[in-house]
C-alpha cells in the first residue's frame, strides 16, 4: 500500500485521483472527530470538504514533517473552530438533540445493548455539545483523536500546562453532565478491567 | 485502585499525610500517563492517602471511556467525489497556489513603520496621480496636499453635489461600470484588465525595522515599493487582538488558512537577524527563496527615484498623516506595550482572498476584537468591495471627522466592552487638510442606508462578482494588542518531562 507521501507526490504531479485516495483514507476519521466537535454531521462534512480542498491547494507546502493526517487535521480543526465561533451563541441543548435525532448514528450492535449504547452515545454526544468550546476542543483531540498533550498544545497553540488543566476541567464538566451513566460505566470497567491506559503518545 | 498503574514499593511506604496538597488536574493527566516521574510519584502517594481522590480518578476514567466509546461517524459516500469535483474546478490545481508566494513581514516598532508605509503609499499614489495630470513637480509634501485637496473634488462619487448617483447608488454604479473606474486619476481601471492575469501572484517583501538611518532608508524604500504600485490598490487593516491570541499566532494562522501566507521560518529570521544586525528585504528573499524579480522592476525604479527625496518626515507631512501615530494609551486605549506590541504584516493577494480573510476576521470576534479597514482615497475598486459590506453597520465611526480621507470598516457585532477597547483612530490628519478634504467625504458619510431594492441587490451581486476576483490587492495588516486578559486557564505551563519510567509502568 502506498504511503501518504507517495500520494501527495502523485497529487502534486497532477494526479488528482491520488489525492482522492488520501481523502478516502482519512475521511471517516476526520468526520468522526469533527462531527463530535461541531455537534453536527452536516457541518462536519462541510468543514471536511473545505479542509480537503484547502489541503489540496496547499499541498506543496506539506513537507512531510508531520504525518499527513496531522497536517490535514490541523487545517480541518482550524476551520471547525472558525465555524464554531461564527455561529455563536452556542448550539442549545435542543438543537443538539435535533441534530442528533436527524442523523441517527448507526451502531450496528445487537438489540438490547444496542439500544442502551445508542442512548448512551446520544447522551454523551449531547454532553460534549454542552461543554465550553475550549474544553470540547481538548476532549475531542485527546479522546477521539488520541493526541498526546504535546500535539494538542501544538494544534491549539496553547501551552502543555493549559492542555492539562483544560482536559481536567473538561472531564469534570463531563462527569457532572454524565453522572447517571458513570455508575454503569464504572461497573463495566470494573468487570472488564482493562489494563491502564498506556502512554499518551 | 482499579486500573491504576502498579505503585512502586517506596511510595507505599511513604507517609501519605505529608502530601495533602495536589493540583487536581494531575489526576486527569495521571490517567493519560502524561506526568513527569516526580508528579507521578506525588499522585500515587496522594491516592494512597485519599480514597476520595481514588474515586475521582475512577470517575474521570469512566468519563474518558464513555467518550472514547462513541460510535464512529463515517463520512458520507459522496464526500470524496465532492472534494474531487471542487478540486477539478480549481484553476491550475495545487501548483500555482502552493508556491511560496507571499511573505510576511513584521516590525517590532510597527506603528511608525506602518505609518511610513501608509504615508509612502499615499504620497506615491498622489505623486503618480499628479504626474499623470502633468502637474509641475515641486516638493512632495506640497503636491500631496494639493493632491488630496484636488481629489476630494475630482472624485464625483464621493461628492453628493456631483451626483446623479448619490448615496449607495454611487457605489453601485461605479462598481458595475468598469468604465467609470477609468475616470479615476490613479488609473486603477487597470485592475479590470485581462493582462494582469499572469501577474496575479507576485512577491512580497519581508521587512524588519532598521536600526540605523541608512538601513531605515533602504527599508523604507522597500516598504514603499511594496505599498505603492501603479496597478495594485492597497488596504490598511488594523486588527486589535487580545494578547493571548497574538501569542497564539491566531492572525498568522488565519492568513495561513486563507492561503495568504506560507509561514516563514521565524527562527531562520532571527538567526539571520542576529548575524547581520538587520534583516534586509533581499536577505529575507534569499533566505526564503522568494523570487525577487517578481516585482515590476520598472515601477520599482520609478519609485526609487521619487522616493529618494522622501524621508520619513517628509512622507509624513506629504501624506498629511501623523506617522508617529498617537500613542494609543494617551487616548485612553488599552493597548498594551505601545509600539512594541504592534506588528505589521504586508501581503499581496487576489482581492477575493483578501476579502475572505476580512470576513474571517470579522467572524472571529474571539481572537480579533476590532478591525478597521482603511482604504486610501482613490483606491476605488477595493473600496467598494470592502465598504459595501458594512456601510450600514457602523455609522458611529463614520461620525469621526478626523478620518477624512480614509473610509472605515468596522465589525458590527462587537460587544460594548470590545468597542470600548477598540482604538478609535490611528492616524491624524492635519487640521488644514481635514478642512480642505471635508466637503467631499462628508457626502459619502451621509449615504442613506436605504433598503436595497431587488434591482440594486442584483447590481450589487454583479458588482461583487466583478470586483471580487483575482485582482491583486496589497494589504498592510497592523496588529495591535489589548492588555492581556485573564484567560480561563491560568495554570502555568507545567513542563512536560519525558519519563521513561512512566512509560514502562503498566
Amino acid at each position: 500500500m502506498k504511503d501518504d507521501f507517495q500520494f501527495v507526490e502523485a497529487a502534486l504531479a497532477g494526479q488528482k485521483e491520488a489525492f482522492g485516495q488520501l481523502v478516502e483514507r482519512y475521511q471517516d476519521r476526520l468526520i468522526h472527530a469533527i462531527s463530535r466537535y461541531l455537534g453536527s454531521v452536516e457541518d462536519a462534512h462541510d468543514v471536511a470538504q473545505d479542509a480537503f480542498v484547502q489541503a489540496y491547494t496547499r499541498l506543496a507546502s506539506f513537507r512531510g514533517e508531520a504525518a499527513f493526517y496531522t497536517w490535514l487535521y490541523r487545517i480541518a480543526f482550524n476551520l471547525a473552530m472558525t465555524r464554531v465561533r461564527r455561529r455563536r451563541p452556542m448550539q442549545s441543548l435542543d438543537q443538539a438533540k435535533d441534530s442528533l435525532g436527524n442523523e441517527p448514528i448507526d451502531l450496528g450492535a445487537t438489540a438490547e445493548t444496542g439500544i442502551l449504547r445508542e442512548e448512551q452515545a446520544r447522551v454523551v454526544h449531547m454532553a460534549l455539545g454542552q461543554l465550553d468550546e475550549e474544553f470540547r476542543q481538548v476532549i475531542v483531540l485527546r479522546e477521539l483523536e488520541g493526541c498526546a498533550y504535546e500535539q494538542i498544545a501544538q494544534i491549539l497553540e496553547i501551552p502543555v500546562g493549559t492542555v492539562r488543566s483544560r482536559l481536567y476541567r473538561a472531564r469534570i464538566q463531563l462527569r457532572d453532565l454524565l453522572a447517571p451513566w458513570l455508575t454503569v460505566e464504572m461497573g463495566e470497567t470494573d468487570q472488564q478491567q482493562a489494563t491502564p491506559r498506556k502512554a499518551a503518545r | 485502585m482499579n486500573g491504576s498503574p502498579a505503585l512502586p514499593a517506596i511510595v507505599k511506604m511513604a507517609d501519605p499525610n505529608s502530601l495533602d496538597e495536589l493540583p487536581d488536574e494531575l489526576l486527569s493527566a495521571y490517567l493519560d500517563d502524561a506526568l513527569s516521574s516526580e508528579e507521578r510519584v506525588q499522585v500515587e502517594r496522594h491516592l494512597l492517602a485519599h480514597p476520595e481522590a481514588q474515586k475521582q480518578v475512577e470517575q474521570l476514567r469512566a468519563v474518558s471511556s464513555l467518550v472514547r466509546r462513541l460510535p464512529p461517524q463515517p463520512a458520507r459516500a459522496d464526500l470524496r467525489d465532492a472534494v474531487l469535483k471542487r478540486i477539478e474546478k480549481q484553476p491550475g490545481g495545487t501548483e500555482r497556489i502552493a508556491k511560496p508566494k507571499l511573505m510576511i513581514g513584521r516590525s517590532p516598532r510597527g506603528w511608525i513603520w506602518a505609518g511610513l508605509a501608509v504615508a509612502a503609499s499615499i504620497a506615491l499614489m498622489i505623486y503618480q496621480e499628479r504626474s499623470n495630470l502633468n502637474q509641475p513637480n515641486s516638493d512632495i509634501a506640497r503636491r500631496s496636499m494639493q493632491g488630496l485637496q484636488n481629489r476630494s473634488h475630482d472624485l464625483e462619487w464621493t461628492n453628493p453635489q456631483a451626483g446623479e448617483n448619490p448615496g449607495n447608488e454611487a457605489f453601485d454604479e461605479i462598481a458595475t461600470a468598469p468604465s467609470s473606474a477609468n475616470k479615476t486619476p490613479t488609473g486603477n481601471a487597470k485592475l479590470l484588465a485581462d493582462e494582469q492575469e499572469e501577474e496575479r501572484f507576485k512577491t512580497y517583501s519581508h521587512f524588519q525595522f532598521a536600526e540605523s538611518a541608512e538601513q531605515e532608508e533602504e527599508l523604507f524604500e522597500t516598504a514603499s515599493q511594496f505599498a505603492q504600485s501603479a496597478d495594485t490598490p492597497i488596504l490598511v487593516v488594523h486588527v486589535v487582538m487580545p494578547a493571548s491570541a497574538r501569542q497564539n499566532r491566531a492572525f498568522e494562522n488565519l492568513l495561513e488558512n486563507e492561503g495568504l501566507i506560507d509561514r516563514p521560518d521565524l527562527d531562520g529570521v532571527r538567526e539571520l537577524r542576529a548575524a547581520n544586525g538587520v534583516l534586509t528585504d533581499q536577505a529575507a528573499r534569499r533566505q526564503f527563496g522568494v523570487v525577487a524579480d517578481d516585482v515590476d522592476k520598472k515601477g520599482v525604479e520609478n519609485q526609487k527615484r521619487s522616493l529618494g527625496r522622501v524621508s520619513g518626515k517628509s512622507a509624513d507631512s506629504a501624506a498629511g498623516l501623523a506617522v508617529t501615530p498617537v500613542d494609543p494609551r494617551a487616548e485612553g486605549e488599552s493597548l498594551a506595550d505601545g509600539g512594541e506590541s504592534v506588528e505589521v504584516i504586508m501581503v499581496e493577494a487576489p482581492e477575493a482572498n483578501v476579502l475572505s480573510c476580512l470576513e474571517k476576521l470579522q467572524s472571529d470576534e474571539h481572537n480579533f476584537l476590532a478591525i478597521e479597514v482603511d482604504v486610501p482615497e482613490g483606491q476605488l475598486n477595493s473600496r467598494h468591495a470592502v465598504n459595501r459590506r458594512d456601510k450600514t453597520v457602523d455609522s458611529q465611526l463614520a461620525e469621526d471627522s478626523s478620518w477624512i480621507g480614509l473610509q472605515q470598516f468596522n465589525r458590527g457585532q462587537i460587544s460594548p466592552s470590545q468597542r470600548a477597547r477598540q482604538p478609535v483612530k490611528r492616524a491624524v490628519r492635519s487640521p488644514s487638510l481635514a478642512k480642505a478634504a471635508k466637503p467631499g467625504l462628508q457626502g459619502a458619510r451621509k449615504l442613506p442606508a436605504a433598503q436595497p431594492s431587488a434591482a440594486k441587490a442584483e447590481r450589487k451581486a454583479i458588482a461583487r462578482s466583478r470586483l471580487v476576483g483575482d485582482n491583486l490587492v496589497r494589504v498592510v495588516f497592523v496588529l495591535g494588542t489589548t492588555a492581556p486578559r485573564e484567560s480561563v486557564s491560568t495554570q502555568p505551563d507545567l513542563r512536560e518531562e519525558s519519563s521513561g519510567e512512566a512509560a514502562q509502568q503498566e
